[in-house]
């Protein structure tokens, strides 16, 4: 008998620890219903939910003013081995509430805040241009397809010349180059990234000098990316999230930013005391970047996965600046 | 007996229809599937249970005194200054501007300036209106919600233009550490704003109660005509309240940006400018009242975060008392009318 509720007691202590972790978030204003970032964070907060048995808590601000008082007050419940900040406006008030509470471990995806107690994730944005990149080269020299013309040319669009977007390019060129067919990478900047119009006619420009695919790598300006590449029934490559229903028959892949796997990371170290206060960054090994497959075809697929396996590997370096790119 | 319900007639319609409002929002919430009870005490606990959260309260409720007060300042003369948003975006905006390039200047000298200043934007966004609506009989409703979005717009237009911080965030740097506020009590982001706005009650409420620059706006507000009959410039008296209500709204900016988010930012505020229109209708367009409506909005929205939180009540539950409340405000008259038969 005694064995028996020894046991019992053993797995009451076993279940326990393993519903242990205690997750909140703080969404960015935007909002739940974002289609972007706040919506894939929450898709990774459940996900976690289900993969570690976590409880969590979450908060929607409605204002920059209010993130200080979710964060503080989360932090001061002291229930939660982890609060996560969704939103690179978030900064500043983790800056100040990470110092308050130190004992606290908080997360910020997407963004760096330097104390000891925040883990910061950003991205290996050169990897992601690498794949899109790659797939624009392969598929730029197809012959059976309305939409690829006889030129071997393709183009990146970005929003501006900062150095995340520059990694991007150069990822992308790289990619291009990987392919080694003599296809010609092409790139210019909106420097806006709310300018529809104007990533349109950029793109516009592109497709005269003969590019038959272009990536927008340019927030909402990429939409004029998409946008031109409908009209002209050519392909664009989309960013961050899937981009597809846009124009399903143009979109051929996107550029993905998985935050729902970043919030997954991010939770999964926690509960393996793996935390540390520094700056993480994430790529294709941590499946956080990556390509959607909308139209690709098979054997371009084929192609990514052999290549993705290298990087992974770490037998392709990419440049993160322009000027590198061989 | 009479005399002093007469007297308090306005606080207790006011008052009656705040415990009105939250009746009503007794039997949504019940019907939503929450207890009525827990999500009282949490709203009360999350608004008044903890000097952190009273301090909070205070700090949602200084914006609202401002644009409330300004909304109050347009009705003295008749008009509703709809614009109080635009005029904090500019105001907020010019402050940040002041404050980091006289930051060499020391605090006492840079502080009252850069408030000033956003004061002044304000001032000179509700300019227009005032001057339109005097010269032409442009509508004010109409061209100060206009000027709302070209105000909110431009001041993103120049900040991205000429002022941005490096990095992908649309902000300007920080203001220097002599431009910002002291904190009352450390990270409670509860600054000597307040004292700021009670002493810009104090102010409008003498200037309207004591004095004769004040006493013609009113005139023109009560009637126009006999105003004019009387030798007032009623134009003269219709843009100089619009250009003072102007100037508050331009304060609720400028104290944001050196209390709380000691830099400006695009899209910082959830709609004070608006929220200080329901605040007014509650205050009964009283200075003082203005600060008790404040006070209770601002206690719905700390209130509402910790509802949200920790009882798990969506946040709109809030805004439809904070909903309920205007209702019944303006509900009394139908109330005066039920008990005069």
């Amino acid at each position: 008998m005694k064995k028996v509720i020894v046991t019992m007691l053993i797995l009451v202590f076993a279940m326990c620890a393993f519903a242990e972790a205690n997750v909140a978030i703080v969404f960015a204003t935007g909002g739940l219903g974002d289609k972007s970032f706040n919506d894939a964070a929450m898709e990774g907060m459940k996900k976690a939910k289900e993969l570690y048995a976590i409880e969590y808590d979450y908060a929607e601000p409605s204002a920059i003013t209010e993130y200080e008082t979710y964060l503080a007050q989360f932090a001061n419940s002291k229930k939660y081995d982890l609060i996560i900040s969704i939103g690179f406006d978030q900064a500043d008030a983790l800056t100040k509430i990470s110092k308050r509470f130190e004992k606290q471990n908080f997360a910020i995806i997407d963004m760096v805040v330097m104390n000891p107690n925040v883990a910061s994730y950003v991205y290996k944005e050169q990897e992601r241009g690498f794949m899109v990149g790659y797939a624009s080269a392969l598929m730029t020299i197809k012959t059976d397809d309305v939409r690829i013309n006889g030129d071997k040319v393709v183009g990146v669009i970005g929003g501006m010349k900062i150095p995340l977007i520059d990694a991007n390019i150069a990822g992308f060129m790289t990619g291009v180059n990987y392919a080694d067919n003599g296809v010609k990478a092409i790139h210019s900047y909106v420097n806006h990234w709310a300018d529809p119009a104007k990533g349109k006619e950029l793109t516009l420009s592109m497709y005269e000098q003969g590019a038959d695919v272009v990536w927008g790598a340019a927030g909402r300006s990429g939409l004029g990316v998409i946008n031109a590449s409908k009209e002209k029934n050519f392909y664009s490559i989309g960013a961050d999230s899937d981009q597809g229903y846009l124009a399903p028959e143009n979109v051929l892949t996107n550029g993905m930013k998985r935050v729902d796997n970043t919030v997954c990371i991010a939770i999964k170290d926690v509960i393996d005391g793996k935390f540390e206060g520094k700056i993480y960054s994430l790529g294709l090994k941590e499946d956080a970047l990556g390509y959607s497959i909308n139209l690709l075809p098979e054997d371009v697929i084929v192609e990514l996965e052999i290549a993705k396996k290298k990087i992974i590997a770490g037998e392709i370096e990419i440049p993160a600046t322009i000027e590198e790119v061989k | 007996m009479i005399k002093i319900l007469k007297k308090y007639e306005n606080s207790i319609y006011s008052l009656t229809a705040i415990l009105l409002a939250f009746l009503v929002g007794a039997v949504l919430i019940h019907l939503s599937g929450f207890s009525v009870i827990k999500a009282y005490s949490t709203l009360f606990d999350g608004a008044f249970g903890s000097v952190f959260n009273l301090t909070q309260t205070f700090m949602n409720t200084i914006p609202l005194i401002f644009t409330g007060l300004a909304v109050a300042i347009g009705f003295k003369s008749g008009l509703f200054n709809i614009g109080g948003e635009g005029q904090m975006y500019l105001g907020a905006f010019t402050t940040a501007i002041t404050a980091i390039y006289l930051g060499f200047l020391p605090g006492y000298i840079l502080i009252p300036i850069a408030l000033i200043m956003g004061g002044f934007a304000g001032s000179a966004w509700s300019f227009l209106p005032g001057y339109l609506k005097a010269k032409t009989g442009a509508h004010e409703v109409v061209t100060t919600i206009m000027m709302n979005y070209i105000g909110i717009l431009t001041a993103s237009y120049l900040l991205l233009k000429y002022f941005k911080e490096e990095g992908p965030i649309p902000q300007t740097v920080l203001i220097p550490e002599s431009a910002r506020l002291p904190e009352l009590i450390e990270y409670s982001r509860l600054t000597w704003a307040i004292f700021i706005a009670v002493f810009v009650i104090i102010i409008i409420d003498i200037f309207f109660k004591r004095t004769k620059l004040g006493y013609k706006i009113q005139t023109v507000g009560e009637n126009r005509s006999a105003a004019e009959y009387a030798g007032i410039n009623s134009n003269k008296m219709m843009v100089l309240s619009m250009m003072i209500s102007g100037f508050v709204a331009g304060l609720a900016g400028s104290t944001i940006v050196m209390g709380v988010l000691h830099r400006f930012i695009t899209n910082f505020s959830p709609g004070y400018g608006f929220t200080g229109i329901a605040v007014a209708v509650l205050g009964k367009n009283k200075p003082w009242g203005v600060l008790f409506a404040a006070i209770l909005f601002g206690a719905l929205q700390t209130g509402g975060i910790t509802m949200q939180l920790f009882a798990k009540i969506p946040m709109d539950l809030m805004v439809i008392i904070q909903g309920l409340v205007i209702l019944f405000v303006a509900a009394p008259i139908l109330i005066k009318k039920l008990l005069r038969k």
